[in-house]
């Protein structure tokens, strides 16, 4: 009970971070060519260039650059830094734009190039953010029980990126008396997961994704206690193990930005492994043991989490 | 008070002091008790009763009761000619029934009120054939002469039942039994030898802590149940106790050449029952048989069910020389040989048994037991049948077909104690030339009077004074000179067997009839003491007593055990045997009272 009410004490703390964090401007090119650098350095690649009245959304700055990302002519997303110099910082998003200014701006010249799309820089597209989440698992033959987790993610592209996990979940196994499986106690697993997603961004706030990987799964398990009683009363030690196995994974969530750093995550996860154990049977009396091996676990779970993501 | 009165006063006293002891002594009491309870009930009641009397009285101690009862002139001068049978290759017992006017006076025994406890035959009879034919021989050579023997039997007006590897069974007239015998592939006919179930006569209850051990769960068995078959020579009555008493479905079979699985038995019955109680979830087998031709082939059939189990009650005599051979004990290394356990009541014949080497004194050919007292004589009630078998130690070499066979001929007789002297009844004299076995058997009579019987031997031809062994069969007598040691039935001498003492359920108390080892090459036995004494549906709630009782709990219990756990049956053999309950001498509880709980 107390993990669980820290657990929500980080969650709601996180939000809280992030719902007042960020910076977000409106620039506008006020140079006939200005260049788009591959990093914050000018001495970095020029990747792309833009016009004099363009404008741009930023929400970082790094020292002298501001991030951008541009649309190139084969569609593609560009993400890049245009230096201050260039650029007229003109409202930050929080800013009330009256109508008056909006009006005193309806003067400002034309720029002489085609306007591009501006693609807006929300974190789902940034190269890499955490992600904390906490919810529950169901595990298809086990029972259901708690799950959270965190996760890195670095974003490749726009709509590719590569995500580091890990989690925590448990199920309370039920009794059986089938040699095949586990016996009653409790399964705590800890996979260690590597996934690629595929994003689908809907706008500049929601994007939806689907992952899949590989994963190596750190298992625990305790038997029932009543269970190892009830053989200890009758002068046997009950013992089972289960040994780390690996496995794959894939689901599908959805981020939705309300802030350019911060998103509410929510997910669903498959995870399935296979895993080895050993199970043994002594008499305390002659010490006479009867054991074996667990050699085909197919432990499967369903994980669902709701959680937050900071990108930086 | 004067003197006079003083002495009537002391007088008195004496007197009613006299009359008290005289009235509490203990062998009055039994005696008074025996002559009101044997005529109260039919026969098997006072089977039960007398086994608690005896129990009750029979302690240790108040064993000097019984020989001051015993007639004391007991040395045989009326030396009857000794009667051969005609055809070494036909039993005793057989030639006595093919021409009985040749042995037994039947009219002079029924003028004294003596019977024949078993009908002789009209015309034919049920015999067993062993013939020349070697079972390690090629199945084509067996098949062949196997037919040829069959075939001889059908053209001699018999009817083949069954057979086993080199023994036919089969219905033979009378009349033609000799000239059978005559055929070159018959070596000896004799009648099936047959076993006996044993004793009910108590009360009780276990305790061996197996109600612990159902209410757990099964660990690692894949829930399958395990198979146990009560082989037993009944089980009258079962059918209604499907779904109550006994699992609601169970496999039956009878290898009985009729086929009958209920021929008014219910002693497998019982014995059902407490494998039942010991071990709920079980895959039960009900199979009997009447011979060892059919036992036979009633063990090839379990071993190819795949039966883990036994639970065996069942004892015989003179079907082994007593050091774990013979046709009996070969069904059970058979089967423990393939991992089956055998559970095997001891026996109940601890003070029904003698054993001792050939001696006469007085050089007159009769075997004296003490002293010049040459018939070890038994009290029996009226109406109550008795038998008896004897065997020395001359059996030969087992090849695990045939015994090499006896020289060394005894002989063996019954006589009954009327009107102040002894009578002679009947007698065993096969020959022993060298290929027959060192046995003689003699049954059953009954007499309309309480009276004593009792068994003499004597020697016909013999090389050497052979060590003899006597079982009376058929009722509870306690012989005038016993021999507690050694008393096993067969087949609990086998190797592969493990053999059930009995134990009161609430003392721990070995009773008094549990046979005792050792074997006669001087191994251990019994292997376990249980519990006799579960009430059970088939004798009511009266309880069921004997080495009977006992072997089902340790079938149940093997059963229990291999339900709940994954453990070799070899393996829960070592645990049991470690959480045996020790009680003392090993050839009188084994390792300990059967006990599945932890030490």
């Amino acid at each position: 009970m107390k993990r669980t009410i820290g657990l929500g004490i980080i969650f709601i703390g996180f939000l809280a971070v992030g719902l007042i964090a960020g910076p977000f401007v409106v620039l506008k090119v006020k140079v006939q060519t200005a260049n788009i650098h591959s990093e914050p350095e000018i001495s970095s690649g020029v990747i792309a260039q833009v016009k004099i009245g363009t404008m741009h959304e930023s929400s970082n700055k790094v020292g002298d650059f501001y991030e951008i990302s541009i649309t190139d002519k084969d569609g593609r997303t560009v993400y890049g830094f245009l230096h201050a110099s260039v650029v007229e910082v003109l409202v930050t998003k929080e800013e009330k734009v009256t109508e008056e200014e909006e009006k005193a701006k309806e003067p400002e010249p034309k720029p002489e190039v085609k306007p591009q799309r501006v693609e807006p820089a929300y974190a789902g597209f940034k190269r890499k953010g955490l992600g904390l989440y906490v919810g529950g698992s169901s595990t298809s033959d086990y029972g259901s029980g708690l799950a959270f987790g965190a996760n890195f993610y670095f974003g490749i592209t726009k709509k590719i990126g590569i995500e580091v996990g890990l989690l925590r979940f448990q199920a309370m196994t039920k009794d059986n008396d089938d040699i095949e499986k586990i016996s009653k106690g409790k399964l705590a697993v800890i996979p260690l997961q590597i996934s690629l997603m595929a994003r689908f961004p809907v706008g500049a706030k929601i994007v939806p994704y689907v992952a899949g990987g590989a994963g190596y799964y750190l298992n625990k398990f305790t038997l029932d206690g009543n269970l190892v009683k009830s053989w200890s009363d009758l002068g046997l030690d009950l013992n089972e193990t289960i040994d780390h196995a690996v496995g794959y994974h894939f689901g599908a969530g959805l981020d939705y930005f309300f802030n350019p750093r911060i998103a509410i995550a929510a997910n669903v996860k498959y995870c399935r492994f296979t895993a080895k154990g050993s199970w043994a049977l002594t008499d305390t009396g002659t010490g006479i043991v009867a054991s074996g091996k667990l050699s085909n676990l197919k432990l499967g779970a369903i994980i669902f989490g709701i959680g937050m993501k900071y990108a930086f | 008070m004067n003197k006079s009165k003083v002495c009537l006063w002391t007088i008195i006293f004496i007197a009613a002091l006299t009359i008290i002891l005289v009235s509490y002594n203990p062998a009055t009491i039994l005696d008074e008790f025996l002559k009101n309870s044997h005529n109260t009930g039919i026969p098997e009641i006072q089977k039960m009763n007398s086994f608690k009397i005896k129990f009750a009285l029979y302690e240790p101690g108040n064993l000097a009761i019984l020989p001051n009862k015993f007639p004391s002139n007991s040395n045989i001068i009326d030396v009857p000619k000794v009667q051969k049978n005609l055809s070494p290759k036909i039993e005793f017992g057989l030639s006595k029934l093919i021409h009985p006017e040749a042995f037994v006076d039947l009219n002079k025994l029924r003028a004294m009120g003596v019977y024949p406890a078993i009908d002789f035959p009209g015309t034919a009879i049920q015999v067993v054939v062993e013939s020349v034919i070697d079972p390690k021989a090629s199945a084509t050579g067996v098949f062949l002469a196997a037919n040829l023997v069959r075939n001889q039997i059908e053209a001699l007006g018999g009817r083949y039942e069954t057979s086993h590897e080199n023994l036919i069974q089969c219905q033979m007239p009378l009349a033609s039994i000799e000239a059978l015998a005559q055929g070159p592939l018959v070596t000896f006919i004799r009648r099936p030898y047959r076993p006996k179930a044993l004793a009910v006569t108590s009360e009780g209850v276990a305790k061996t802590g197996a109600n612990k051990w159902q209410s757990v769960a099964s660990y690692r068995t894949g829930g399958v149940k395990p198979k146990i078959a009560v082989l037993d020579l009944g089980f009258s009555g079962y059918g209604s106790k499907l779904g109550s008493e006994l699992p609601p479905s169970v496999t039956v079979r009878s290898f009985r050449a009729d086929n009958n699985l209920t021929p008014n038995q219910i002693h497998g019955t019982a014995c059902a029952e407490i494998v039942y109680d010991m071990c709920p979830n079980v895959n039960l087998y009900l199979v009997n048989f009447s011979t060892d031709v059919e036992q036979h082939n009633a063990v090839n059939w379990l071993i190819s069910e795949g039966i883990q189990i036994i639970s065996y009650s069942i004892g015989w005599t003179n079907a082994g020389d007593g050091r774990g051979t013979g046709p009996i004990c070969e069904d059970v290394k058979k089967a423990a040989d393939r991992g089956i356990i055998w559970a095997c009541s001891a026996g109940n014949s601890a003070e029904e048994h003698w054993e001792g080497t050939f001696s006469s004194a007085d050089g007159d050919s009769w075997h004296n037991y003490s002293g010049s007292d040459e018939i070890n004589s038994f009290y029996l009630y009226k109406n109550h049948s008795v038998g008896g078998s004897l065997n020395w130690d001359d059996w030969g070499i087992w090849n695990g077909t045939v015994y090499g066979g006896s020289n060394n001929d005894y002989d063996f007789w019954l006589y009954i104690y009327y009107s102040g002297s002894w009578h002679l009844v009947d007698w065993s004299a096969g020959w022993q030339t060298g290929g027959q076995w060192p046995t003689e058997w003699i049954g059953y009579w009954y007499a309309n009077f309480d009276t004593y019987w009792g068994f003499a031997i004597s020697k016909f031809d013999t090389t050497r004074n052979c060590k003899l062994e006597i079982f009376v069969d058929g009722n509870d007598s306690l012989l005038r000179y016993y021999s507690l040691a050694g008393s096993l039935d067969i087949p609990a001498d086998a190797p592969g067997a493990l053999a059930v003492g009995a134990t009161d359920w609430n003392t721990d108390v070995l009773h008094y009839y549990s046979s005792r080892g050792p074997t006669h090459d001087g191994r251990n036995k019994p292997d376990f003491s249980a519990p006799s004494g579960v009430s059970t549906a088939s004798y009511g709630a009266t309880a069921f007593y004997g080495t009977s009782a006992s072997a089902p709990h340790l079938a149940g219990a093997f059963g229990l055990m291999k339900d709940k756990t994954p453990y070799s049956l070899s393996d829960i053999t070592k645990i049991l045997q470690a959480r045996a309950v020790y009680l003392g001498d090993a050839n009188l509880y084994g390792i300990g009272r059967l006990s599945l709980e932890k030490k």
